[in-house]
């Protein structure tokens, strides 16, 4: 990134002395030469930094997948949000994007997890530092969901733990992130950016939904 | 004992190569075109298809920058839409099948490039001012057609994917859509005179529309 900003600054500085002294009928000549030798040099660069940005993200038009990497489109995703008195110790800036294959793909600095609470007011509109596990399929229970997508992370940095009660499942700790005795912090779950209206063990998901876990509040 | 032919050469060294070979192609085919007739506006048609064909596949190292849409441009000044069509459509196929690759997407490339053609010709006026080409206009004409021609290709997803990613697509190319575009206003500012100069030697003189032959016999 800062190779490119002095290539560019560079020419940008370059066109500026040139414009003047240079004869009109040369001008266009030099400045577009200049452009294209430092387009080429930084194409690379560039061209990494173009698909690393948004742009491979699902367009913002109020679905459950925005911001989330294309190629996840149609699958199940889960995402973690810690926030900022909880820092994961790996996942602190922006949103990791891991594949099915425990691999990361690329990190969204932006993304929020379209999160609203019950009354329909956004808590998402600040990016999420986190991460998102996404292109899985076949699962119609969150819980299981949740135990194999963080099973596929090679160093279990997002490690699972959890009490099984009377009402099935609870999960006190994600990712050595662990609730407050007090209930001062806790985990919440949402589905497709909505607080979840039952626990996980009995949250049933579909081919395309996105399960989101947020240290709250 | 000695391989000559297995030399592994890095962008750079290959783009050295191809610029010499261009650089032969172009400097042979320039000392024949001084003994052309005046009016073999059809032989101009076949050097400049040999020239973006060449021009085509020697820069495909660079990304995206190539003179095809440029030459295409001043086709459609100098010698009319029709003409420059076929030059596209020529131009398109063979650089296509000698090294690019062949596909659906070459239709769209061939109606693309000869739009570009039939722009060059509806706007020839406006682009040249007392016989003598505007370069700076045809340099904005050539760098709008990069962004125009690639989005005329883009269309062709849609022969397998549905309407509602064509707006990703097209907004995961623009990087790419500005290396054609940059390349585009190089190209004009340093070929459209002597490329012009040249077309203007051999160019269609309004009334040559003779008798055709087959009507004597």
């Amino acid at each position: 990134m800062q190779d490119l900003t002095l290539v560019f600054g560079a020419v940008v500085i370059i066109t500026i002395v040139i414009m003047k002294p240079i004869d009109e009928e040369y001008r266009l000549k030099f400045v577009s030469g200049a452009w294209i030798l430092a387009l080429v040099l930084t194409a690379p660069m560039l061209s990494e930094l173009w698909a690393s940005q948004a742009i491979s993200y699902v367009e913002d038009d109020g679905n459950s997948h925005d911001g989330l990497p294309q190629e996840w489109e149609g699958s199940q995703v889960i995402c973690f949000d810690f926030s900022s008195d909880s820092e994961h110790p790996v996942f602190m800036s922006g949103t990791t994007m891991i594949s099915s294959s425990g691999e990361s793909i690329s990190v969204n600095d932006a993304f929020n997890g379209s999160l609203a609470s019950w009354d329909g007011s956004f808590i998402g509109d600040e990016a999420m530092t986190g991460a998102c596990i996404g292109g899985l399929s076949g699962y119609t229970n969150g819980f299981g969901l949740t135990l194999d997508a963080v099973a596929l992370l090679p160093n279990r940095d997002l490690e699972v733990v959890y009490d099984v009660g009377d009402y099935g499942p609870f999960v006190t700790s994600i990712g050595g992130v662990t609730q407050a005795d007090d209930w001062s912090s806790w985990w919440g779950l949402y589905i497709n950016g909505a607080e979840a209206p039952v626990g996980i063990g009995d949250l049933q998901i579909d081919a395309d939904d996105v399960i989101t876990w947020r240290i709250e509040p | 004992m000695f391989d000559a032919h297995n030399i592994a050469l890095s962008t750079a060294e290959t783009l050295l190569l191809n610029a010499a070979i261009l650089g032969i192609i172009i400097f042979a085919l320039l000392k024949a075109e001084r003994k052309l007739d005046e009016s073999s506006s059809w032989i101009m048609l076949g050097v400049l298809a040999i020239f973006a064909i060449a021009g085509r596949i020697l820069f495909e190292p660079l990304p995206n920058i190539q003179p095809v849409t440029v030459i295409v441009l001043l086709t459609g000044i100098y010698f009319g839409a029709p003409r420059a069509f076929a030059l596209a459509g020529i131009v398109a196929l063979l650089s296509n099948l000698l090294v690019v690759g062949h596909g659906p997407w070459t239709l769209f490339q061939v109606i693309g490039w000869g739009g570009v053609g039939i722009t060059g010709a509806l706007l020839s006026d406006w682009l040249q001012s007392d016989q003598k080409l505007n370069v700076n206009r045809i340099a904005l004409v050539a760098f709008i057609a990069g962004f125009a021609f690639n989005w005329i290709v883009s269309l062709s997803i849609l022969i397998q994917a549905d309407i509602s990613v064509l707006l990703p697509y097209i907004f995961n190319g623009l990087l790419y859509d500005f290396y054609h575009a940059a390349g585009n206003l190089a190209f004009a500012a340093w070929m459209a005179v002597p490329l012009g100069d040249l077309m203007h030697r051999h160019r269609i003189i309004p009334n040559e529309n003779a008798v055709s032959e087959v009507v004597t016999n």
